[in-house]
């Protein structure tokens, strides 16, 4: 199964929400292991351990950033005073 | 041996090799031995390399006698952060996996420090993957701080802090990409410099941050950081992101004071930590206010904001690289004692929308052009190098009913990572039961000159930089 197949089979199964929810504003929304080592899977490549959704889910919601940018800002990662200020 | 070379500086050992007072074989041959009889107790080295050290002293001592003195870093025994890559030399960034790893090629650094004469001694122990600052590597051993071996000298570049504390080498190549240059340094006792990004070459650096990661040296005074960064700055061609900038010298003003210098605080910033860590960073301030330079209040960025982006972008980053680690070997993160990535982290960092990791890099342009502004009326900005005088190897400190946190120990030295600023933590004081203390100085890009001439001044006007660890 191709990734983008995965996120749609289990958006049909209900878990489409599954990374909105990985937010600190959301709270946890509960999906079956299977499918949760389904999504891990095919996002990542790497399979899932028994127990580990848990983990996976608080991680991803301290490395989310989903605060609103002015989308013309260019995002380069090095800023020269001199060039740029 | 005849003469006690310990805590000679750069500068006052290649003034002895210049003179021909001092030969190189001399110089190494004692920090050789010096670190046979210490580092059973620190285990700062990885790997030590006595046959290649001595046999590089030589030659460097021939070129001498031939009348060819490469400058001040020739025939000066110093180290490599392990997860640089040393032609020849297994280079393992701290992972027991990694130990058949023995790359063909110097990495950048090393090219540099080996045609200014440097002779490299070993190469030290770190975090595992540069990942964390507790110096606690699970594959290669706790590296025990010089002031007390109880704890903890700091990381990611510990084994680079401990051997310039305790007087095994005069510098020690590290790399910062959350603190871990400066918070050895500030631990330690000793001066660490992470200039800014691009202003070293990371080529044949073990990639753990590409938009973070920051080479920098670890030395015992400005002067002889100023000297490092003589020799490790420039453009090169394997890493595009290195600057195009002309390096400047670096030594030209580095004696020219402080008088009328317009220095920043953020005091909301700057009011957390130890007792004794904000008691020193004030004392640094009446300090800096003597020597002729005023005090500024500015409001930086709150460290809240910085991480909120910054999070995303060290996950996403730390996914790319460690993913690959991840997949080749993956007892490296699911063991009992993991780096501070899990092997659960790392599946989180692959699932981050890009859409995330962009909006935060914009919003890192965001609060670098706010950072640049709320600092524009000043020479530099200073605030503590690291929240703790003290990092007991399991757990963060506490005082009274306080426990401090992860957030805490990055608080100083990460937003600077993470805006890619230049900044130098040096000594600002002790612990009443004798641990080191720092103060960073912190300016705007591709200005380490400034940082340099104000931190040179901060240390002439104090003696901090001149005590060391003593060892029974």
């Amino acid at each position: 199964m191709k990734r983008r197949d995965a996120v749609v089979s289990l958006t049909a199964s209900g878990v489409g929400a599954l990374l909105s929810s990985c937010t600190s504003s959301n709270p946890k929304e509960v999906i079956s292991d299977q499918q949760a080592a389904l999504f891990v899977r095919q996002m990542t490549g790497i399979e899932m351990k028994p127990g580990q959704w848990a983990a996976i889910q608080e991680s991803l919601k301290q490395s989310r950033f989903t605060s609103d940018v002015d989308a013309t800002i260019q995002p380069q990662s090095d800023f020269d005073p001199v060039v740029d200020l | 041996m005849s003469r006690d070379l310990t805590f000679l500086s750069i500068g006052q050992l290649s003034a002895e090799i210049r003179a021909h007072r001092l030969s190189c074989v001399e110089a190494v041959q004692f920090a050789l031995e010096r670190t046979q009889t210490l580092d059973k107790r620190l285990n700062s080295y990885i790997t030590v390399l006595a046959e290649p050290a001595v046999n590089q002293a030589k030659e460097l001592d021939v070129e001498i006698a031939r009348g060819h003195y490469r400058g001040p870093l020739h025939g000066i025994p110093i180290s490599i952060k392990d997860h640089i890559d040393t032609a020849g030399i297994r280079t393992t960034a701290g992972a027991k996996s990694r130990l058949g790893r023995v790359p063909t090629k110097d990495a950048a650094v090393v090219r540099r420090m080996k045609a200014a004469g440097a002779v490299i001694m070993g190469k030290a122990n770190m975090n595992k993957f540069a990942d964390g600052e507790s110096g606690d590597n699970p594959d290669f051993g706790r590296i025990r701080n010089p002031w007390n071996t109880n704890f903890s000298p700091g990381g990611s570049s510990g084994g680079s802090g401990a051997q310039v504390a305790a007087g095994l080498v005069a510098l020690s190549i590290g790399s910062d990409n959350g603190g871990s240059v400066r918070i050895p340094a500030s631990l330690c006792g000793v001066v660490g410099l992470k200039p800014t990004h691009g202003r070293i070459s990371m080529e044949g650096i073990f990639p753990r941050l590409y938009s973070i990661d920051h080479p920098g040296p670890l030395t015992r005074t400005v002067e002889d950081s100023a000297i490092a960064l003589q020799g490790l700055a420039g453009r090169d061609a394997g890493d595009t992101t290195t600057a195009r900038r002309e390096v400047p010298d670096y030594g030209k003003d580095l004696r020219l004071g402080i008088r009328g210098f317009r220095i920043g605080v953020d005091r909301k910033f700057a009011s957390v930590g130890q007792a004794e860590v904000l008691h020193a960073f004030e004392q640094a301030l009446k300090t800096l206010t003597a020597l002729g330079a005023s005090i500024i209040e500015v409001t930086i960025p709150s460290y809240e904001q910085m991480s909120l982006a910054a999070n995303t972008i060290y996950a996403c980053e730390t996914g790319v690289a460690e993913g690959s680690l991840y997949r080749e070997h993956p007892a490296d993160f699911d063991e009992a004692r993991p780096p501070a990535t899990t092997g659960a982290d790392i599946r989180a960092c692959l699932m981050i929308p890009a859409v995330d990791y962009i909006r935060a890099t914009q919003q890192r342009r965001v609060l670098q052009i706010e950072y640049a502004r709320a600092t524009r009326d000043t020479d530099v900005f200073v605030a503590p190098s690291y929240a703790f005088y003290q990092r007991p190897f399991d757990s963060f400190p506490k005082e009274g009913n306080h426990q401090f946190t992860e957030d805490d120990a990055f608080r100083y030295p990460m937003p600077f990572d993470f805006l890619g600023v230049p900044a130098l933590s040096v000594p600002c004081g002790f612990s009443k039961d004798g641990f080191p203390i720092g103060v960073q100085f912190v300016t705007r890009a591709f200005n380490e000159a400034t940082v340099l001439r104000a931190a040179y001044a901060y240390e002439q006007a104090t003696d901090w930089h001149t005590r060391h660890p003593i060892f029974s």
